[in-house]
């Protein structure tokens, strides 16, 4: 079973929650990633278990491209169907 | 002039990178390079059009570079940084190049590349200042070179001076009428007062240009014909080759070590992102050389 929108998206709000160390409420998914103080090693970390965890390739740059959770966590789900076709 | 200086001018690898700082990087493996670079072993931008896969965007861009330099049907040619060869054996085997000649300061490039070439590629294992042509060259080239000629921490007015010394010694080598081609990373929206440490780990004792210093050190010597910045090739080319290295994970932690893995993963990936967002450029210039 593929990963839908929304649990991305709260994988997502995990992570960056985590990243904090602040609760999950505390992070909006239509703020920019840069508001969580995202910088380029910590993107390169992160895709790198988003692709673990989604079996497909993701791009480095994917949450400069698509800078909020909402936004990336559509695309991503987008990719994941149709690596899942 | 200060005794210093006369110092440094008298040794070959003070302005730049050493040759060991330039083997930490280049020499990790021939076998752990082979997996996520294409079949020609081009480590460097490629030029993409849509439908071009890594190979084929990266014989384009070496045809561009030759194009740019005029090197076709030219008596003698000289690659300036020339990696594993790929150039040299273009200019050969496609551009009717007589004899091509590429400096590393690599081992294992040029151990590659004798093993590997014919007879009219010379490789020679020198920087640009120690080498001594023959006779001067109808055409240069140097691709991802240039971000090797400076240390860090050197003054904006060191670093025009060390880059015209690279462009007075392309234009004393090199026959009247002729071209350079040249391809660097360059900074761009990036403050030079917060350096990654990660990336100077990466690229020991290098630093890179700004597309400002490259044009004033140029002045007076080539003519910028041509000027193209290409950062979102960049960032192609190194997604491309960092989903080619997570594809051969395993036979590269064989190659290269886990740790070697995770280092470029990383490197590769910030990189990705560095182009992607601007802090980083990718400049491509046809110059002309001025008569004088």
């Amino acid at each position: 079973m593929v990963a839908s929108a929304e649990e991305i998206s709260a994988w997502l709000q995990h992570y960056f929650a985590d990243l904090k160390g602040v609760s999950r409420e505390h992070i909006p998914i239509t703020s920019p990633f840069l508001k969580f103080g995202l910088d380029s090693a910590t993107a390169v970390a992160l895709t790198g278990d988003l692709m673990e965890w989604l079996k497909i390739d993701v791009d480095p740059a994917v949450l400069y491209e698509h800078p909020t959770i909402e936004q990336v966590s559509a695309h991503l789900f987008s990719l994941v169907k149709t690596a899942d076709k | 002039m200060n005794s210093l200086e006369t110092l440094a001018l008298n040794t070959t690898d003070a302005y730049g990178a050493s040759a060991a700082a330039i083997q930490s990087h280049y020499d990790v493996s021939n076998e752990f390079y082979r997996l996520w670079l294409d079949e020609t072993m081009t480590y460097s931008c490629a030029f993409w059009e849509e439908a071009d896969d890594l190979h084929s965007a990266q014989l384009k861009k070496i045809d561009l570079h030759l194009s740019q330099a005029r090197a076709r049907a030219a008596a003698t040619i000289l690659d300036i940084g020339c990696g594993w060869g790929s150039l040299l054996n273009r200019a050969v085997d496609h551009f009717e190049v007589k004899h091509a000649v590429g400096l590393t300061l690599s081992e294992a490039q040029h151990k590659w590349i004798q093993d590997t070439s014919g007879k009219n590629v010379e490789v020679r294992m020198e920087s640009w200042e120690e080498h001594v042509p023959v006779a001067p060259y109808a055409a240069i080239v140097s691709i991802g070179a240039f971000e090797h000629f400076i240390k860090p921490g050197m003054k904006k007015e060191e670093k025009v001076r060390v880059y015209r010394r690279f462009f007075e010694w392309c234009h004393a080598n090199s026959v009247e009428d002729s071209w350079l081609s040249l391809q660097s990373i360059v900074y761009e929206n990036f403050d030079e007062t917060e350096p990654n440490d990660f990336v100077k780990e990466i690229f020991p004792e290098s630093d890179l240009p700004r597309l400002a210093e490259i044009v004033e050190a140029m002045q007076g010597l080539y003519e910028i014909a041509g000027l193209r910045n290409d950062r979102e090739h960049y960032a192609r080319t190194l997604q491309v080759w960092l989903s080619r290295l997570r594809s051969n994970r395993a036979a590269a932690i064989a190659a290269g070590g886990e740790a070697l893995y995770r280092k470029y993963e990383k490197y590769l990936g910030i990189f990705v992102i560095g182009f992607h967002v601007g802090t980083v450029n990718l400049a491509r210039i046809a110059a002309r050389r001025i008569s004088r």
